[in-house]
């Protein structure tokens, strides 16, 4: 177990509360109250990015046990980035919907400075797996 | 001398000292090696070769859930949060949109499938979630440090 600095832990929480409010006050509403139709994937994408605000809320106060939302927020918004974006970017055939998108979607950055990487390549990499059977032990 | 009594016998089915018995272990791996393949099958093309004009959040977000799922067949316990977050999403869209939809009778061949392939799964994670390991870790443990 790798320890982590109490600052790194604040800076963690403070990424959380960002998540969990923001969320809550642009897409909570939305999924809260919304005409009845509605494009089906709008549908899926407000659920999706709405449990990331909510389980946001659990990561304030684990901030280590919840770093899989923080992955999963950064790898969608780099496939994003060079995926969908960087390509149309080439071509200049960015539209003004896509530049917004790309404007707040670079702000999944700060997650480079945010994720404790040591703990994360201790913990996810360098760590024995969890075990395949009982110990010998225990047979 | 009789050897003393041994330990109650050690179970693939009981958790004994450990978190979560192997059992457990087992069911959390095979769904997530059961994400891996599903997602690799229909989203992972999309990644590798993206439609030019399609916006693509949802899938990107997918692959994210596909990296996560790899590692959660070495590390179960450490994607708890993933199982968590498919449970809710999935919660939140057959409560908000699929079954009002479906009561409203806006039916259609997209729906009715929407509610099998999303709507049944909160009931299939419910069977699959540790939720003692969720109590004990994510709602008894004492939090993180603040000082």
């Amino acid at each position: 177990m790798t320890e982590v600095s109490p600052l790194r832990l604040w800076v963690m929480r403070a990424m959380y509360l960002i998540m969990a409010a923001g969320i809550g006050l642009t897409i909570w509403p939305l999924i809260v109250s919304h005409s009845p139709e509605l494009p089906r994937m709008t549908g899926v994408a407000w659920a999706l990015i709405g449990t990331i605000g909510l389980l946001a809320l659990l990561g304030l106060r684990y901030p280590l046990q919840m770093l899989p939302l923080l992955l999963v927020e950064l790898i969608w918004k780099l496939i994003w980035l060079t995926a969908f974006a960087l390509p149309r970017w080439l071509d200049g055939t960015l539209d003004e919907g896509m530049r917004t998108t790309i404007f707040e979607t670079s702000f999944g950055a700060v997650l480079l400075l945010v994720i404790p990487w040591r703990y994360l390549w201790a913990n996810y990499v360098a760590r024995p797996g969890d075990p395949w059977a009982l110990r010998r032990s225990e047979v | 001398m009789a050897a003393p009594a041994p330990p109650t016998s050690p179970s693939i089915w009981k958790r004994g000292e450990h978190e979560v018995s192997l059992v457990r272990l087992y069911v959390i791996r095979a769904a997530c090696l059961a994400s891996v393949i599903a997602i690799g099958v229909s989203d992972l093309p999309a990644l590798i070769w993206p439609d030019p004009m399609g916006r693509g959040m949802i899938t990107c977000i997918l692959g994210g859930l596909w990296v996560m799922a790899l590692i959660g067949i070495r590390y179960p316990l450490l994607m708890v949060p993933i199982l968590l977050f498919e449970f809710v999403w999935k919660t939140i869209w057959l409560l908000r949109f699929g079954l009002p939809q479906w009561l409203a009778g806006t039916g259609s061949p997209r729906l009715s499938a929407d509610l099998l392939e999303i709507g049944l799964f909160p009931f299939v994670f419910a069977f699959i979630i540790p939720w003692g390991y969720v109590w004990r870790h994510y709602v008894r443990a004492p939090a993180d440090r603040w000082r």
